[in-house]
């Protein structure tokens, strides 16, 4: 009677059991020409067209007038398939823990892959403490957020999608969703030649898309291209923002209008609210230290400094024109604190004209 | 006869294996680059440095770079032996502060470099991917109210920090100012004797940051240096005088 007992119970369990898991036996390997995408569990009827060979397509770069070659990791070169999927992965809300934000809710195409708020909001409607950071010509920058804490652009995708005040997601659940998808499983297939998409894939594809968003396109490119002239105004600008009388180039400097550096440029006296690159180095010299960013596009992506207190470039300029704060680590560029450049109003307006004559109109629309 | 063949073939061995040893030396020429002023080390913060105009100042940034850094041999028939054609130094890097040659042959040497890059060289843009293009970069342009050049190519040096009190900065950059070539030749007198007996000959170039504005010049940090053609030239002379010497360093 006993044995009876057991039986049944073992019986309901495993009816019950079955009842839940829907098994739907077939090939479950999308590079197999009889792909069966509602499989659940591989049965071993793939079959391969003997012909497949996994070729992913070089994507060239060809490095603008004036760049460095561009900083690409040895184990994720650039090809045709990374960049799509990575694309595809950057405005896909799957990466966060409610599917309703992407990459791209924060860093907008249209505002030169940044937004038009001081601060962005996550997930959770938490807001953050930084600026979101314009995204144009990253595979020159050597390190990355406005304190530096990261250095490839791999490393830093990983850091949105579990940030609580931003995507909130865990990269288990985001590989779980990634994987339940067939689309997903086919291009990271083609792209990686993997059967199984994990966190380190991820991060390739998008670091992949990040590197091909290049801007070189402006009235400042064209003009440098001897394809156009710039306005006497433009002109004027482009003197003061290369001369002391401006001094913008010793940090904007370069065709890519950035150095790569941290500087403090007197925002404010001491009593810092955001360390900057002192939270990563922790040498009190770093104090209140930010990378500079490229001006490229910078029409566009207002608001303006680490912390977006400036709504207007107008604003910005006047910082510069009446010399900024005093404090310890101030950098020795910010010649005369508390004075400034006194620039003329007129030439305040030339230098302003020549900003905006970085402005890439294709790239913010290019597909 | 043969009791005397092997004798003289071993003789013959040993001489020969000693000449090869004596040609087989394995010395390296190492620089190491120190920076004071006069005796002091820079400072950062206070401004605990005077200069010969009487201005109390520090030292916050120092880059600089060299060029045609080279041993000269006194045989006149010998090419010279090029340690590094192009050395960024970099006060803030370690790294930077050091350079070693590959392994030189016996001989008697001088040392020289010159102090930013000649103007066949210093074009815009010509040095993409050295670690110094963006923080040395200097833009090229042509001022369209005056037609003048300005600019074009890189800085040689970058020297900043604070004077008169901490808020008041100066800038010393130095660079193809209005697109004239203010770099220099230095050339030491010392003697680097390389010979079976040296081991690695380590010197270090002392750059003196006073005599960036002594000697024979008198420079002031207030107002400016920078597009100013008269400090660029006053500069040049006395950093080709007395801002760098070289210092043997014992092992």
């Amino acid at each position: 009677m006993k044995r009876v007992s057991l039986f049944l119970t073992f019986s309901i369990i495993f009816y019950s059991c079955k009842k839940d898991l829907i098994i739907v036996e077939g090939c479950t390997d999308p590079i197999a020409v009889n792909w069966d995408s509602g499989a659940t569990y591989e049965n071993g009827s793939c079959q391969y067209d003997s012909n497949y060979v996994y070729q992913p397509t070089p994507f060239i770069i060809n490095t603008p007038y004036g760049f460095p070659d561009m900083i690409i990791p040895f184990d994720n070169p650039l090809t045709v398939e990374g960049v799509d999927l990575g694309k595809k992965l950057f405005h896909d809300p799957i990466l966060s823990a409610d599917n309703s934000l992407s990459c791209a809710g924060c860093h907008v195409q249209n505002n030169s892959f940044t937004n038009n708020t001081q601060y962005s909001v996550g997930i959770d409607n938490i807001e953050g403490f930084r600026n979101a950071s314009a995204l144009i010509n990253l595979g020159w920058n050597t390190s990355f957020n406005w304190d530096g804490s990261i250095n490839t652009l791999e490393e830093q995708a990983f850091e949105p999608v579990i940030n609580p005040i931003e995507m909130h997601d865990t990269w288990v659940n985001v590989e779980n969703k990634l994987n339940s998808d067939s689309t997903y499983l086919n291009m990271f297939k083609n792209a990686f030649n993997i059967d199984y998409i994990d966190s380190n894939h991820v991060v390739k594809a998008i670091a992949q898309f990040e590197r091909t968003l290049i801007s070189v396109n402006s009235k400042y490119d064209k003009w440098i291209r001897q394809e156009i002239q710039l306005s006497p105004s433009e002109l004027n600008g482009y003197v003061i923002f290369n001369s002391e009388k401006g001094d913008c180039f010793h940090c904007h400097g370069t065709e890519m209008f950035m150095d790569n550096l941290f500087h403090n440029n007197g925002l404010d006296s001491d009593n810092f609210t955001d360390l900057g690159l002192f939270n990563i180095t922790d040498n009190p010299m770093d104090i209140a230290k930010f990378k500079t960013p490229t001006l490229r596009n910078v029409e566009f992506t207002a608001p303006y400094m680490h912390d977006g207190r400036f709504s207007t470039l107008e604003e910005v300029i006047e910082h510069y024109n009446s010399g900024g704060n005093y404090s310890a680590t101030v950098d020795p560029l910010m010649k005369k604190i508390g004075v400034g450049l006194q620039l003329t109003n007129s030439e305040k307006q030339d230098l302003l004209n020549f900003l905006k004559a970085l402005s890439d109109y294709d790239y913010l629309n290019n597909p | 006869m043969k009791n005397l063949f092997f004798p003289i073939l071993v003789l013959a061995l040993i001489i020969s294996s000693c000449g090869e040893t004596n040609e087989n030396n394995d010395s390296k020429v190492i620089l190491n680059f120190n920076h004071l002023c006069d005796n002091a080390t820079l400072s950062n913060n206070l401004l605990s440095h005077i200069n010969e105009a009487g201005e109390n100042y520090n030292v916050q940034t120092l880059k600089y770079i060299l060029t045609d850094i080279k041993l000269i041999s006194d045989y006149k028939d010998h090419d010279a032996v090029v340690i590094k054609d192009l050395h960024f130094v970099d006060f803030s890097d370690p790294s930077t502060m050091y350079i070693e040659s590959e392994v030189i042959e016996n001989g008697s040497y001088t040392l020289s470099f010159r102090f930013g890059l000649h103007a066949d060289i210093n074009i815009a843009d010509n040095y993409t991917n050295e670690s110094f293009h963006a923080s040395m970069d200097w833009p090229p342009m042509i001022d369209p109210n005056t037609g003048m050049e300005m600019g074009g190519g890189y800085h040689y040096m970058k020297l900043e920090g604070a004077y008169i009190n901490d808020s008041t900065f100066y800038n010393t950059h130095t660079g193809p100012t209005m697109g004239m070539d203010h770099s220099f030749v230095v050339n030491f007198d010392t003697q680097l004797n390389i010979d079976n007996n040296t081991r690695n000959l380590e010197y270090s170039i002392n750059m003196n940051i006073n005599n960036w504005y002594q000697n024979p010049n008198t420079i002031n940090l207030a107002p400016m240096i920078m597009m100013d053609m008269q400090k660029q030239m006053q500069l040049m002379n006395n950093g080709m005088t007395d801002v760098f010497t070289l210092q043997g360093i014992l092992d």
